[in-house]
């Protein structure tokens, strides 16, 4: 996870109309795809929904510039476990449904039904979709940026000002992490090492935790101390400044919001499926 | 373990929302009075919550094969208590589920109730319990470790399991199901976690006691007690 904080703030760094827009307009659209999901009801249209909006989310990774790999990577990273527990539902039946066929009948007891498998299917489309709109998000906001249209959103301040605070930090600690694993690397320790006694794998990691833990806090003792003579104060707040959004991004913003809203409706009312 | 973007259905994100709500607004009251009273606190906390966030981004192997992450909650439990954890522990599911897709928007509630309220509501209390008695530092840590990373996956089943109830046996039938699918690699990783920040706090211990007394987590006496009892033990090993 901590390789892919790096290759995330790299490719946040890139340069594409998607990239370059206000960090509040790419929350506020995943906000809105991500609701109007998960507000859909469990029923086949969330097919056509999830395709439509799949397209959508596709356009705008075009528009990014950045490769599909990157995606492709990064959704694997996230599927697999989750992956699991969506394959366990074809064996089981659930309230949204009341008939149930059976397609298959395996030793145990354990019975396979068409609508599990399609209840399964239902919640993989309401995820893949979900996630993509977040990896769209991170893959093109700068962390700085993230936090500055969260705030300039309404995120309380002691949210904004403790979210700032583990922001400064967390590359340091990152870069940290690395370099003590790279020295246990060169001491030919790997934590993972089933020829290595468990209980001294436990014991190095826990003297690594340990390490990392007493180094990041004399890290922010020393940063406190800094701050202070920089003039920090009791009354010291994080500062956003206002900045108005460009009209090309509210009217960017505009039909996004009418696609995501009309989309759901359209299908929802006319009937009409595209699967 | 945090529930994905896309499961759990609009009504159940909602009322885990609800549930979270008062305990981020208390501990949020809280931080901003330790704010004002003593801004020293301050920084010590964004490296508390970037430790967690680094912390969850570790991977442990497990005796069962698997790999997963620590929650982290416990040491935060044991360092700023129940409120400000859930504050903690929301800003970083927030900040996983915006920039690595790990958890989500629309199930943060879900997870701030299991991971960031629950799981420390559970470790808290074996704290309180343990910390005045004579037991030893490092099986407290141990057991508020364990327990909180228990009691958070218990959590999390429940919420899985109400919101798909099987249709034969209910709520009761599904928690069942999704418990034994993260009991195989949760019971055991919960001891796993709990073994290693043990460790972590005997390193803490050896290397720089002064932070547990200041963030006081545990006494100089309990502190001066276990260091006693290692210094004994030491030379024996060595012998």
């Amino acid at each position: 996870m901590i390789e892919e904080l790096f290759q995330i703030e790299r490719e946040s760094y890139r340069d594409s109309v998607i990239h370059r827009l206000d960090a509040r307009v790419k929350i506020l659209i995943a906000f809105a795809a991500i609701i109007a999901l998960v507000a859909i009801p469990y029923s086949p249209m969330i097919y056509s929904v999830g395709a439509v909006f799949f397209v959508f989310f596709a356009v705008l990774w075009c528009c990014t510039r950045l490769s599909p790999v990157i995606y492709g990577k990064r959704l694997l990273a996230i599927v697999p476990l989750w992956g699991i527990i969506i394959f366990f539902q074809i064996f089981l039946k659930n309230r949204y449904y009341t008939d149930y066929h059976l397609v298959m009948s395996l030793p145990l007891g354990i019975c396979i039904y068409a609508e599990s498998i399609e209840f399964a299917f239902i919640l993989l489309v309401k995820f893949v979709v979900c996630i993509s709109f977040i990896i769209l998000l991170s893959s093109t906001t700068k962390i700085h940026d993230l936090l500055e249209g969260a705030a300039r959103l309404g995120l309380p301040a002691e949210f904004a000002l403790a979210l700032g605070m583990m922001i400064r930090y967390l590359f340091v600690f990152a870069y940290m992490y690395r370099k003590i694993t790279e020295t246990l690397r060169t001491k030919c320790f790997d934590a993972f090492d089933r020829h290595l006694p468990y209980r001294y794998r436990l014991k190095q990691l826990g003297y690594l935790i340990g390490t990392m833990f007493i180094r990041s806090y004399e890290q922010g003792e020393r940063v406190y101390t800094s701050m202070l003579c920089r003039g920090y104060g009791r009354e010291s707040f994080l500062f956003v400044r206002k900045k108005p959004l460009r009209w090309s991004e509210w009217v960017f913003l505009s039909l996004s919001f009418c696609y995501i809203i009309l989309v759901p409706v359209v299908i929802g009312t006319t009937g009409v499926r595209l699967f | 373990m945090h529930i994905m973007e896309g499961f759990l259905p609009a009504g159940w994100c909602l009322l885990w929302w609800l549930i979270a709500l008062p305990f981020i607004l208390i501990g949020t009251l809280e931080l901003r009075a330790i704010i004002r009273k003593d801004r020293e606190y301050l920084p010590l906390l964004g490296v508390c919550s970037a430790f967690i966030f680094i912390l969850s981004a570790l991977k442990l192997p497990s005796v069962t094969g698997s790999c997963s992450h620590p929650t982290g909650t416990g040491l935060s439990t044991m360092c700023f208590g129940v409120f400000i954890t859930s504050v903690i522990g929301g800003i970083v599911l927030l900040f996983q589920a915006l920039l690595l897709a790990h958890g989500g928007l629309s199930t943060l509630g879900a997870n701030m109730v299991s991971m960031a309220i629950g799981g420390p509501i559970a470790g808290y209390a074996i704290y309180r319990l343990l910390k005045n008695t004579t037991v030893n530092i490092y099986i407290t840590v141990f057991l508020v470790t364990a327990v909180a990373d228990l009691v958070t996956y218990i959590i999390t089943s429940f919420e899985l399991a109400l919101a798909y109830p099987a249709q034969t046996g209910g709520v009761f039938t599904s928690f069942a199901t999704f418990f034994a699918i993260f009991a195989v690699t949760q019971i055991p990783l919960a001891i796993v976690e709990a073994c290693v920040l043990a460790l972590v706090f005997k390193y803490i211990v050896n290397i720089k006691p002064e932070i547990l007394e200041k963030l006081n987590v545990f006494s100089h006496d309990q502190i001066e007690k276990v260091r006693i009892i290692e210094e004994q033990v030491t030379p024996a090993e060595g012998s």
